[in-house]
């Protein structure tokens, strides 16, 4: 049986927003079922990642809110992007076997109003980093992310023009999307000039920290035909795990080089029959410039190596042969872990996206990563 | 030689204390299987992977490979302005398969990534830091 997507929700996105997590997952998954012209009382199964949501934003209090008369199927699928750009393979279990018939999935998250500690903080508490990674000062995502980025340096070679050719066709595509939280002009003088976090990695190497829900709503693809929008189908999706725990991932990985995409790809392009030529666009995990040149690699578009040499030619930036985050990603539109990026796969095959919208917008890969845990979704029209 | 201020984090009895103990006495001690022999690395209160195994801690080799290294010029840590900028990197120590130590890096040596280097047990007061040193 196949699924399609028929609605997507975003909260504003914002800084210091006052309300928690679920209280944005509430209003997330509302303005998704009244983009698909469906209220609470259609909903019987929630998916949503594993790291922190069922603790921050339950499915129990999000259904209450909205409505949900009989909540039959109720799920958790990877850590953080894996969990959310994953959830459509979750449920399409569920709505084949009959267990569920219109399955949500939301992210929200409110961080940008911690202080002292702030997004750093969640990785704190891990006994193994906090005795063999912090008394050296490997804390902090973007140092985690550096380490890799210098090896990527010494093996292959990577220019700061490489890494900012990211940075600022993230930037392009965000001045093209109403929500985005980062409008202004960024050019290559200006992140060059920008200040180093942890050499090669500048501050606009690294994803916004903000606040804010994002949601979806699945169901068959025939009940799909019968609804507001045009249908999304989950053509396939994927999942896949490096053999280690996110304590050592960042620095006990065998190669640093590799992402799990190398292994959720290969899953979903079979899932769905499809290869890396037929994708239009990407919707790549950007919690850091070089986390989003890798994953591209994995999926396919570049050889291991080339992806830097790929990316400085502007193939993914507006106009590009291969546009990638053409919302502006985790990197200038919104820090929603992956959601808002299958958010915008969604209105770019719908054609919804106005100034931004993509002229070949039919095939759709949407990746999530989080930590050894990763997603790859692929989209379509109903072709 | 830019060594971050915060010391381990343990806990009373906490499996990592043989590592720093190991530090305090000029040397590197790592945890492997007693059963199949492999580095149980990062070691964590479920034990040695191997059922029947336990844990034993042994003495390695002070000196390695540099795998990656960042100079971190902005502080994560709270309280840690004091301590930017340091070198952080990945030793990948000699006859120890599949473990990288996280250490800090004499960043006035110019050590780069491939550089051979050796273990320095740098006394800081009520402890003592790893920091590698170019090898000699």
């Amino acid at each position: 049986m196949t699924i399609a997507i028929v609605g997507v929700g975003e909260t504003d996105y914002a800084w210091k927003e006052p309300r928690s997590p679920a209280a944005l997952a509430v209003d997330a998954v509302q303005r998704a079922l009244a983009d698909a012209g469906m209220t609470g009382a259609d909903v019987d199964g929630f998916v949503t990642e594993s790291y922190t949501l069922a603790n921050r934003a339950p499915a129990d209090f999000v259904a209450a809110h909205i409505g949900v008369q009989d909540r039959a199927f109720t799920a958790h699928a990877g850590i953080a992007g894996s969990g959310t750009v994953g959830a459509p393979a979750l449920a399409r279990l569920a709505i084949e076997s009959g267990r569920a018939s219109v399955v949500v999935s939301y992210y929200a998250i409110n961080l940008s109003a911690r202080g002292a500690g702030g997004a750093y903080q969640v990785h704190a508490g891990d006994k193994a980093k906090a005795a063999f990674e912090m008394p050296f000062g490997f804390y902090g995502q973007p140092v985690y992310f550096a380490a890799a980025a210098a090896r990527y340096r010494h093996l292959y070679g990577l220019e700061p023009e490489q890494l900012g050719a990211i940075a600022v066709a993230a930037r392009a595509h965000a001045q093209r999307t109403p929500n985005a939280l980062r409008h202004e002009p960024l050019t290559m003088d200006d992140y060059l000039a920008n200040a180093m976090v942890a050499d090669p990695l500048r501050k606009l190497d690294c994803c916004l920290v903000n606040d804010g829900g994002v949601a979806f709503v699945m169901t068959t693809l025939e009940r799909a035909r019968d609804l507001a929008h045009p249908p999304v189908v989950v053509a396939g999706a994927g999942f896949g795990s490096k053999p280690i725990s996110q304590s050592g991932y960042f620095s006990q990985s065998a190669d640093l080089l590799t992402t799990p995409a190398g292994i959720s790809g290969p899953n979903a392009y079979r899932d769905a029959a499809l290869e890396p030529s037929d994708v239009d666009f990407a919707e790549i995990y950007d919690c850091f410039t070089i986390s989003m040149l890798l994953q591209l690699e994995d999926l396919g578009f570049a050889e291991k190596g080339t992806g830097a040499a790929f990316v400085a030619t502007g193939a993914t930036a507006p106009g590009g042969s291969f546009p990638v985050n053409t919302h502006g990603g985790l990197l200038s539109q919104s820090y929603l872990v992956g959601g808002n990026h299958v958010v915008e796969a969604v209105r770019q095959l719908r054609g919804e996206r106005g100034e931004a919208q993509l002229d070949r917008a039919e095939v759709a890969l949407v990746a999530g990563l989080g930590a050894p845990e990763h997603a790859t979704l692929l989209l379509t029209g109903d072709r | 030689m830019g060594i971050p201020h915060f010391g381990p984090s343990l806990d009373d009895d906490d499996v990592a204390a043989p590592f720093w103990e190991g530090i305090d006495d000029g040397r590197l001690v790592l945890p492997r299987c007693s059963n199949c022999g492999r580095w149980q690395w990062y070691p964590d209160d479920a034990g040695a992977d191997c059922p029947d195994g336990t844990i034993v801690w042994q003495e390695v080799a002070r000196t390695g490979t540099v795998h990656t290294a960042t100079r971190v010029e902005r502080a994560f840590l709270p309280g840690g302005q004091a301590d930017v900028p340091y070198s952080v990197a990945f030793i990948e120590l000699d006859g120890v398969d599949g473990v990288r130590l996280v250490a800090n890096l004499d960043d006035e040596a110019g050590i780069a990534i491939g550089d051979r280097v050796q273990a320095s047990f740098v006394d800081v007061g009520d402890r003592h830091h790893l920091v590698f040193v170019p090898a000699a």
